[in-house]
């Protein structure tokens, strides 16, 4: 009994014993070629939005790859990825920045503040045209880059805080969803002349606007989310000569989409993926992937040389996700692994 | 040197009691005990003194709660930051706070905020899992899974004349306090009171790493300025009664700082709170027979946040919170001798204790979706304890009904929490002693979590869990070379299901609090503390810890079954050494978090560093004549600068120091 208590001690400590989680391997890639970048949102106050380069087909990848290329962490709430000409635009929303790369090699160019009197801006979702990236600003702006001289040229007052944003027929289609205003939240999309880059009209779509994609004939498509309860999200349609709601009661649900071709896009929801025709202007397939198998449906981005669907899953918000592959008749190929919450996917071939 | 005050405890838990097996006296008049013998307290981290309280000298209470076993603080910075405690694994919200035997809540937080409950005025500081089941303790603390019980200089009798304790104090980051006590006892009157000043500018350089690259930067937005004070006043009711009064109030004005954003420094958020509490209760304490308490506890609690560069509509956000709560409650025991001569010789002793207690808390707010949340808690318990020779034997049994009510509708609960424990003492009495546990506690869903805007759920069902503990407790003396030392062993398994977590439902941003989780928290703590006198004025301590814990999902199907649950460390220790010579004092205090985890899952992306922090303090007192004292004392707080954070983001200070200039008139 006399060396009891020394026993026990001794024997937590030996019991306590435990390796910490080991690094994975990292392959060293010079260009970017053959996969894909994955932008990870990460968590709100946890720096560690992340950007992953998987190497495609071997499934290989370095989860920290922004980290890698720069020496530093890519910050908090990353929210899009965009390529345009050789370079790659990331927004990272609560670090309020603008990460710039190479397309090439994803060589760090540029980090711009994107701040307004010292104040954080919280840069949303981007678009371009014209030598011009756009970029969504929570404070009620859109913000012009001009990626000539990389600066912020000009500032254009929209609704509140603005999401996605989409060009067409020279014009800039900006969802205000006035999601800080939550549960009174805004219902407009701000139509701004690229020309003049003034507001021309708010064009009333529905509850909450967000996502907005526009389809090779030039048709603007905005997603307005509801109100997350008896309102739910619903795609509406934008003609871009008469900026009127030309289908403002699609009858199906769904909360995103995503490109695919000339002639059909991906819509999707928890529930399941669709390919939407534009020439009939509905639903036309039920992609008949197995949903039960995906927890947490965050993003979809289709490879139109494989002709595949990446799901990107966020395994309940709060674990590393998994990029899940299926192929066009929904059958599952392959998955890789992902950082917290990923969201796009820019694929090179 | 003759035993006066000075006297053994018999036993850790004892007060003041004397050791025959080592003195054989028939009388403490009679005896003179050697040097080497009188202690006047074992150091051990579970009950900080007044002495080890003004070394530590911490900004507020969660820097004493943080050297005691078992204990994780969540620290989200320094003076002024957000504090909360776990206890062996469980959530703040299964820990009863009690001041001068006054359980103090906020049923807005469900917790209560460390960081502002200041230090100053303390005299004691414990904690457990089981409070003594015969203490007068408010009923509903007896419904908690562990304790903290923090005692102050108005709780105890001053002498026929003034005391006074007064002090000033300088430190890093502007810092500047001004305070004072006093307490003067009268006839069957005691009063006392304190009142204190501070502020900062808080604005304190910290480093840390991004990616690979080290960085550094100035904490912005975190200035500081609270005043508290208080009053009481009791009177002798007879030779064992006695009536209290107690008022305390608080009032903080903060910046808040927020978490380090990379490449985004921006932080104008504002908080202010304030605190009222008023206590009454009478108590008398009849050790041969009845005790009892009856007790009144109001406190009002006024919460504003604001934030003047939202991106809403507004363009701002002003939150207003006022917690209302009134308890009320009484208490008894009575002890109940086998036979006529066990009245003294406390051989064979049957004790019941039985009670009740009602308590009110309301919230307003000018936030219309929060409602007016009403809760009225009814609890009852009876206890029993048996003591025979070595075995002791007590079990408890209490029930609260709940009921909450809201615009959206009314819920009752009803909760049953059965605990028992049995000790033996081995070979002689307050030697070693054995200790086996059981609990059911459980804790109720706060204001916020039911309420608050769409990530409250007003469906919540209370969290439960289940404790079992196995304690061994030894305490020896080195007759030759002088030591006295003293060992504390515990195991403990604690389940937790219903576990109340925030968990994104309908999106990334909305987050809507379940009980989903299920948590199993196994693990083990040793504790040790030993002195050394070598005469009145020579002596020197050592106190340690380490807990080993386990703190595991095991949420059925959960991609985190059996990963550690975020922050949570595994390993904790503290080790602190005191050296005092005359009016000289030394202390060097060692804090050792291991490794952590940000969230659930256990991947390198979450990994959190594993820090030690050793704080210094070295201090000076000298009577300047009878009864009058003057202090200096110099804390240098992480004296190796280590960057280091309790939760990801939130870096803590730096090396920083604090002067303190103290004047004592006892």
């Amino acid at each position: 009994m006399k060396y009891f208590s020394l026993i026990i001690a001794a024997t937590l400590v030996l019991a306590s014993c435990k390796e910490d989680p080991q690094e994975p391997f990292v392959p060293n890639v010079q260009n970017l070629e053959g996969g894909m970048l994955v932008l990870c949102e990460g968590l709100f106050q946890h720096n560690n939005a992340a950007i992953n380069w998987v190497s495609l087909p071997s499934g290989s990848s370095d989860p920290n790859f922004f980290e890698t290329k720069t020496g530093r962490a890519l910050g908090d709430t990353g929210n899009d990825m965009m390529r345009y000409g050789d370079k790659i635009y990331v927004v990272v929303n609560v670090s309020s920045t603008i990460e710039i790369m190479s397309a090439i090699d994803f060589t760090p160019i540029l980090q711009i503040e994107m701040t307004d009197n010292g104040q954080p801006k919280q840069p949303r979702s981007l678009a371009s045209a014209n030598g011009k990236v756009y970029i969504t600003c929570y404070d009620g702006f859109v913000d012009v880059l001009d990626t000539a001289t990389l600066s912020i040229d000009q500032r254009i007052a929209v609704g509140e805080n603005p999401e996605g944003l989409a060009v067409s027929n020279n014009k800039l289609y900006v969802a205000n969803s006035g999601g800080l205003n939550f549960p009174d939240v805004d219902s407009t999309v701000s139509v701004i002349d690229l020309n003049t880059l003034n507001e021309l009209q708010k064009i009333t779509v529905g509850l909450n606007p967000g996502g907005v994609m526009v389809n090779d004939a030039g048709d603007v498509f905005v997603i307005s989310r509801g109100d997350y309860g008896a309102n739910p999200s619903r795609l509406r349609k934008i003609d871009p000569t008469t900026d009127q709601v030309i289908n403002a009661s699609y009858t199906f649900d769904i909360s995103a989409m995503t490109s695919m071709s000339a002639t059909d896009m991906l819509v999707y929801d928890a529930a399941g993926v669709y390919q939407f025709n534009f020439q009939t202007d509905a639903i036309t397939t039920t992609i008949p992937m197995n949903m039960a198998t995906i927890q947490t449906l965050y993003g979809l981005a289709y490879h139109p040389t494989e002709n595949a669907l990446y799901v990107m899953d966020a395994m309940g918000y709060t674990n590393e996700g998994v990029i899940r592959k299926y192929d066009i008749n929904g059958n599952y190929l392959t998955g890789y692994p992902a950082g917290l919450n990923p969201s796009k996917i820019l694929f090179f071939d | 040197m003759f035993a006066g005050g000075l006297v053994l405890p018999a036993f850790a838990f004892a007060q003041v009691k004397v050791d025959t097996n080592l003195v054989p006296v028939k009388s403490l008049e009679a005896v003179r005990i050697p040097a080497e013998l009188v202690i006047y307290h074992l150091p051990l981290f579970d009950k900080l003194s007044k002495e080890d309280i003004e070394q530590l000298n911490t900004d507020d209470v969660a820097g004493l709660v943080a050297k005691t076993p078992g204990a994780t603080i969540r620290s989200y910075g320094g003076l002024g930051g957000l504090k909360t405690v776990s206890m062996r694994g469980l959530g703040g919200q299964h820990t009863a706070v009690l001041i001068d035997n006054f359980l103090v809540t906020n049923a807005q937080a469900g917790q209560m905020n460390l960081g502002q409950l200041q230090s100053e005025g303390l005299i004691s500081v414990k904690s457990g899992v089981l409070q003594n089941s015969m203490n007068l303790a408010p009923i509903s603390s007896s419904f908690s899974s562990n304790y903290l019980q923090f005692r102050t200089f108005m709780d105890i009798r001053s002498p026929e004349r003034t005391r006074v304790n007064t002090s000033i104090r300088y430190g890093s980051f502007m810092r500047r306090e001004v305070y004072a006590q006093g307490s003067r006892g009268k006839g069957h009157w005691n009063f006392g009171a304190f009142g204190k000043y501070r502020d900062a500018n808080g604005a304190y350089p910290y480093q840390f790493v991004n990616g690979s690259t080290p960085d550094s930067g100035v904490r912005g937005n975190n200035d500081y300025q609270d005043m508290h004070f208080g009053a009481s006043m009791s009177r002798q009711m007879g030779h064992l009664g006695k009536l209290r009064l107690i008022y305390r109030s608080s009032r903080i004005d903060q910046g808040l700082p927020g978490a380090v954003i990379f490449y985004n420094e921006s932080a104008d958020e504002r908080m202010n709170t304030q605190d009222h509490r008023i206590m009454l209760d009478y108590a008398k304490h009849d050790y041969d027979q009845n005790s009892y308490r009856l007790y009144l506890n109001g406190g009002m609690n006024d919460l504003e946040y604001f934030d003047p560069t939202h991106l809403n509509a507004e363009g701002f956000v002003h939150d207003a919170f006022r917690n209302y709560s009134i308890t009320g409650g009484y208490v008894h025991s009575k002890k109940i001798p086998e036979k006529e001569e066990d009245y003294y010789s406390e051989s064979r002793l049957f004790y019941v204790k039985w009670g009740a207690e009602q308590r009110i808390e309301m919230l307003e707010s000018n936030r219309t979706t929060l409602g007016r949340p009403f809760r009225a808690s009814t609890y009852g318990l009876v206890a029993g304890k048996y003591e025979k020779y070595k075995l002791m034997v007590e079990a408890t049994a209490g029930a609260q009904l709940v009921v909450d009510e809201n615009n959206l509708g009314r819920n009752t609960h009803i909760q049953f929490t059965p605990n028992a424990r049995t000790t033996y003492e081995f070979k002689s009495r307050g030697k070693r002693k054995a200790e086996l546990i059981y609990k059911r506690n459980f804790r109720l869903p706060s204001f916020n979590e039911l309420y608050f805007g769409e990530v409250g759920n007003s469906d919540l069902q209370p969290e439960i869990a289940h404790q079992l503990d196995l304690g061994y407790h030894w305490k020896i003396f080195e007759r030759y070379i002088g030591w006295h030392w003293e060992l504390k062993g515990q195991g403990f398994y604690n389940h937790v299901k219903n576990k109340i977590v925030a968990i994104p439902t309908k999106n990334l941003f909305i987050w809507s609090m379940q009980n989903v989780d299920r948590a199993m928290i196994y693990g083990g703590l040793v504790e040790s503390g030993a002195i050394r006198r070598f005469n009145d004025n020579h002596r020197i301590e050592f106190m340690a810890n380490y807990t080993w814990q386990r703190v595991i999902d095991i949420t059925p199907d959960a991609i985190t079954y059996g990963h550690q649950v975020a922050y949570a460390p595994e390993h904790t220790a503290n080790a602190d050494v005191m050296y005092f010579y005359k009016g000289f004092s030394f202390r060097a205090s060692n804090n050792f978090v291991s490794s952590r985890y940000a969230l659930n899952q256990n991947v390198p992306a979450n990994y959190l560093d594993p820090f030690w922090t050793m704080d210094v303090a070295i201090g000076y007192k000298h009577t300047l004549k009878r009864r009058h004292k003057i202090g200096v004392q110099l804390n240098v707080r992480n004296l190796t600068n280590a960057s280091y954070a309790f939760i990801r983001s939130y870096v803590m200070p730096g090396r920083h120091y604090l002067l303190t200039l103290n004047y004592e008139i006892f």
